[in-house]
């Protein structure tokens, strides 16, 4: 092996580890979502089904290379195979045309798509349809006869159109491109201009023809979306750009190459090295840039929820305050989970607006959203963002967090003839199947319903009043909800916290009372914070208080709380955070319920 | 090698053996079978696609004779379904029509078949029109995913689209409604940001920008006149409210809502001032056949959302003149269902006249979430109103559409499993007196307990409907006409 081969090989072996660390280590839950927003089902239905539409095979492999994302590193490890083999057939490909002399340009549709995926639009289908694309190319170009590969390339423009859809374009130019190169090649004997340009319109017609013809005939669908295919986007309203010129990418590399190695070896030596940095440049600009990991972030919140890692999420967060609004959501939701929210809601600099995200008619509802309303009891509520969320989905794919979701909630609220239609097809799915198989052991049974540890749970939580949701007037909505189950501690921390946050005492004193049947072992921390401030504002304690002990420690801080502030600290935020920044008395004075300090 | 080809072999003649050949029941029942779809003792047009069906229960095979009139008879068995061969239904429908068929199922359980007793399957002589055309969309709350307005040849199991909403991107298709059942005379909505209402009359396309300066809203609830040359629309501001109670999901409310004429020859909306009033909300018209009378409902105004559950519906008339386009001066009561505390909504009259057919609530106008809601007959000669008993469920039956022959109708059902609507079509004989209704046949009888899609606003057509998708893109693009209003 000589060093050129040395050096392919290192930089081939360094950009798929690259690969594999990046999904794995930076980006696994945008991987874990993409897996939650589909509903891939194993049966010879489900794969006929998409057989029946151009790029329908591409999705199905997509699809089925994506239900393995619910393990982080197996997605990575997919993802970092279908970029490497872009990447890989790129480079086999111009191996094949032009010799063993390696390129670096045959990075560039790999790491355009690497940073397509992280954007939750484009989905590993058309990854997948461009390697198959690529690759497609190559064995195009082991065709030795051209008629027979011109045979081969007007079969596999349709074949590769109805399988893979909008790649098929690539496919088709790529074939054109390296005719190009084959024909005015030195070593080729063939006259390159009319039997080129013959083969290069009917190409290009019959590309044309072909989307056209089946939009005419067998397509109930846009113009865009006949030649297109939905395997690549989730919206049909478009075809982005940057799929296009991925599409374009690899014919350019190929006439670009064969340019290049025109030049004298030591200017391609100065191209390679340049082009070289330019790479590096890009991806380092491109991992700054182009991933949201803010957005990576809620998605671990949201997954966590999803895995009811409670003790996870408030890790997290005392690692680093929450700051989205789905990762405050799954903060509050945890502590609520875990009895802690009456102990520790002040630890964690919390507003108003930490506890439901507000419904709304525009965008996606997201997988979150219906969480904390299920583990409170507001099953109806829960149900109905569970179905806005399947409902929202751009590409009317199911989601299967959302599907499991309103399968629950059929079951908690006895709508078995709708659960059965949920689990059915939950049943067809190969990581789901066992769960929907004994959710089915609930069907039609309320008696085991109320047995089990969180559905029995939920149902005898569910309201016996009539209300209905207003997102503006969620303290009324608990209140109902505790007033049919007065044990609802979760519940009862939700409303208190509420009042506490809006520094409602009058509130929080009046519904104080029921702390006496939610079996807390001693007054909580953040409830006897708040009667410790109530204390200081009066000048007689009332009996009925006095029945509610403050702790000797509680005492004793608020005393030293009133000493700092009273000695400077009121104009001193920081200093008073630094020493009381988890009390309530701090939340008081220094924060506003919309979050402002 | 060899072993493997023996062992399929036998494999083979075994199935052959339990599924086919002559079935001699074990045990002979006096119970009429439990089918889905419910086939048993239901009326059916002669022209209708077979009744496919399955048996409940667990069996390993199951058996069914159909024997009509003249010694023609089909016999079908499988392991999971009864799928009648679609020809050898068509012969016998015809050559048993005004009579019934007698329907033997037998399942075989644990080895032993069991038959149970003989059901009838009434064919009737009166004819059925071409097909249905309903909207499926998921029984959602707000928001919206893939939708579309299809059409089912009865006769088939054709589906084919009329519009979806993915070929106008980011839009909702609703409300479609024909002149009479006339495929060449149709209006629905679009909406979204490229929307419009689409009129199709006598198979020319126009798209139609509805909403004017005096109308609180865009053209909603369409009914056709007679002639053609009017349709009447409700003008809706609608809001939705969610409840946590069990049992119920969403109620759809209006806060304002009134009904005008649209005059298609002149592009106008007409309205009275007896029609658009702020203190009563109207929703709902619907032309009478002589096209001389406008049916619609009639509420009391009251403050929304917060007393969604106080708002009732009377059902009520005022004159039209088709010849000038202009209404009476008095309105009339036909049912008064404020009286009994509930609430009307889609009053339907039947093609000749005789009746009206309406969905009874507890309250609101938007059945389709209410449990309760029945299909009400008012007799117009009599006055007198009637519950169909012969076709209400436990749970809800909503829309309803006639037959062109007054004799079929079409309504929608949540019986099956509270959630999802499903089309049942019945008969109603000379004395009014309605059979019992059969679930739109399905080729495959797995068919709804797969779809999750509802089937929204059935109504019969009397042909094929040609709507050209990129005409209506066309036209909501650069082609769109201003509706105006005229008092």
């Amino acid at each position: 092996m000589n060093l050129k081969k040395y050096i392919s090989s290192f930089v081939s072996t360094a950009f798929f580890a690259m690969l594999v660390v990046f999904w794995e280590f930076f980006y696994p839950n945008h991987l874990i979502q993409k897996e939650q927003m589909q509903l891939f089902m194993t049966d010879w239905d489900y794969f006929i089904q998409h057989l029946s539409v151009p790029g329908g095979f591409a999705t199905y492999l997509g699809e089925f290379f994506t239900q393995f994302f619910l393990f982080t590193m197996a997605g990575a490890w997919i993802v970092s195979i279908v970029l490497f083999s872009i990447y890989f057939g790129v480079k086999c490909l111009l191996r094949r045309l032009f010799g063993s002399r390696f390129s670096l340009l045959a990075f560039v549709p790999a790491i355009a798509y690497l940073f397509l995926l992280c954007n939750d639009f484009y989905y590993l289908s058309g990854a997948i349809a461009v390697s198959l694309s690529v690759w497609a190319v190559v064995g195009y170009l082991k065709i030795k006869s051209p008629a027979s590969r011109a045979v081969v390339g007007f079969v596999g423009i349709p074949f590769l159109y109805w399988f893979l859809g909008g790649a098929y374009v690539l496919f088709g130019i790529s074939v054109i491109a390296s005719e190009l190169v084959i024909r005015f090649s030195k070593e080729s004997g063939l006259n390159p201009m009319k039997s080129l340009v013959l083969y290069i319109a009917a190409c290009m017609i019959w590309g044309v023809a072909i989307p056209l013809f089946a939009h005419r005939f067998l397509l109930l669908d846009t113009l865009l979306q006949s030649f297109a295919s939905s395997a690549y986007y989730k919206f049909t309203l478009a075809f982005p750009i940057y799929l296009k010129l991925i599409f374009a990418s690899v014919p350019a590399i190929i006439l670009l190459h064969f340019v290049f190695l025109k030049l004298s070896e030591k200017i391609r030596l100065i191209m390679q090295l340049g082009f070289g940095l330019m790479l590096i440049g890009t991806l380092f600009l491109g991992f700054k840039k182009v991933p949201v990991f803010a957005e990576e972030k809620e998605m671990m919140y949201s997954n966590l929820v999803n895995k009811q890692d409670w003790t996870e999420i408030i890790k997290q967060a005392e690692r680093e305050l929450p700051k989205g609004q789905q990762e405050k959501l799954a903060l509050t939701l945890a502590l609520g989970r875990t009895g802690q929210l009456s102990s520790r809601l002040f630890a964690f600099s919390p507003t108003q607006s930490d506890f439901f995200i507000p419904y709304k008619v525009h965008g996606m509802a997201p997988l979150i959203a219906n969480e904390p309303y299920f583990y409170l009891g507001f099953v109806n509520f829960s149900q109905m963002l569970a179905m806005e969320s399947i409902d929202s989905s751009p590409d009317a794919v199911m989601p299967v967090r959302a599907v499991k979701r309103y399968a629950e909630t059929c079951i908690i609220t006895g709508q078995y003839d709708v659960a059965v239609r949920f689990l059915t097809l939950l049943k067809r799915t190969l990581f789901y199947r066992n769960w929907a198989t004994k959710a089915s052991e609930y069907l039609y049974n309320d008696e085991k319903v109320k047995a089990h540890p969180l559905w029995g749970k939920l149902r005898a939580s569910q309201p016996k009043d009539e209300f209905y949701y207003q997102s503006d007037q969620m303290d009324a909505m608990l209140f109902l909800l505790l007033r049919s189950n007065s044990q609802n501690r979760m519940a009862y921390e939700y409303l208190m916290s509420s009042y506490l946050l809006q520094k409602d005492l009058d509130k929080f004193l009046e519904f104080l009372p029921l702390v006496k049947s939610m079996n807390y072992p001693e007054l909580p921390l953040v409830f006897q914070e708040a009667l410790a401030y109530t204390r200081t504002l009066l000048t007689d304690w009332p009996d009925a208080l006095k029945a509610y002990p403050i702790s000797d420690n509680v005492s004793k801080r608020i005393e030293l709380y009133a000493n700092a502030f009273n000695s400077g600290g009121n104009k001193n935020a920081a200093a008073m955070k630094q020493s009381f920044g988890s009390t309530y008395w701090y939340y008081v004075h220094f924060s506003e319920p919309n979050g402002k300090n | 090698m060899s072993k493997i080809s023996i062992f399929h072999l036998v494999f083979f003649l075994g199935v052959l053996v339990g599924c086919g050949g002559k079935v001699n029941p074990g045990d002979v029942s006096k119970e009429k079978p439990k089918l889905f779809p419910d086939y048993v003792d239901v009326t059916i047009p002669s022209t209708i696609a077979p009744l496919n069906f399955k048996a409940q229960g667990d069996y390993s095979a199951i058996d069914a004779v159909f024997e009509g009139k003249a010694g023609k008879s089909i016999r079908v068995q499988d392991s999971k379904e009864i799928c009648i061969p679609a020809s050898d239904w068509s012969e016998l429908l015809e050559a048993t029509k005004g009579d019934s068929l007698k329907v033997t199922v037998s399942v075989k359980q644990h080895d032993r078949w069991k038959q149970y007793a003989s059901f009838r399957i009434h064919v009737s002589e009166t004819p059925i029109d071409y097909g249905l055309v309903y909207r499926l969309i998921a029984p959602g709350y707000e928001v919206y995913s893939k939708m579309g307005i299809y059409q089912r040849n009865l006769s088939t199991f054709d589906q084919s689209p009329v519009v979806e909403n993915t070929l106008i991107p980011g839009s909702c298709v609703n409300c479609h409604s024909f002149k009479l059942t006339d495929p060449k005379n149709m209006n629905f909505h679009v909406r979204g940001k490229k929307g419009g209402t689409i009129l199709i009359t006598d198979g020319k396309m126009n798209a139609l920008m509805t909403k004017t300066d005096k109308t609180m809203s865009n053209f909603v609830y369409p009914f056709w006149h007679p002639s053609g040359n009017y349709l009447a629309y409700s003008v809706n501001n609608t809001h939705q409210v969610f409840h946590e109670e069990k049992g119920k999901r969403v109620e759809v409310g209006d806060v304002a809502s009134d009904v005008v004429v649209y005059d298609v020859k002149k592009n106008e909306a007409l309205g009275t001032k007896l029609l658009m009033q702020d203190s009563i909300f109207e929703t709902f018209p619907s032309f009478s056949p002589d096209g001389k009378s406008l049916y619609f409902c009639r509420a009391a105004h009251k403050k929304m959302p917060d007393k969604y559950n106080e708002v009732r519906y009377n059902l009520c008339r005022i004159a039209f003149n088709p010849e000038n386009g202009s209404f009476g001066d008095k309105i009339d009561t036909l049912f008064n269902a404020t009286a009994i505390n509930k609430s009307v909504t889609f009053p339907r009259p039947s093609p000749d006249g005789k009746y009206i057919m309406f969905t009874l609530v507890d309250y609101g106008n938007f059945s389709i979430w209410h449990k309760e809601a029945d299909l009400y007959l008012l007799d117009l000669k009599t006055g007198q109103t009637r519950c169909i008993d012969e076709v209400n469920s436990d749970n809800t039956e909503s829309y309803h559409s006639w037959s062109s022959n007054s004799r079929w109708f079409v309504f929608s059902s949540r019986r099956i499993d509270g959630l999802y609507t499903r089309p049942f079509i019945a008969y109603l004989d000379e004395n009014g007196k309605a059979r019992k209704p059969f679930l739109l046949p399905q080729a495959n009888t797995d068919y709804y307990d797969q779809l999750l899609y509802s089937f929204n606003i059935p109504e019969f057509v009397s042909g094929k409907v040609e709507v050209d998708p990129n005409q209506v893109d066309q036209l909501l693009d650069s082609g769109i006409k201003k509706v105006t209003f005229k008092q």
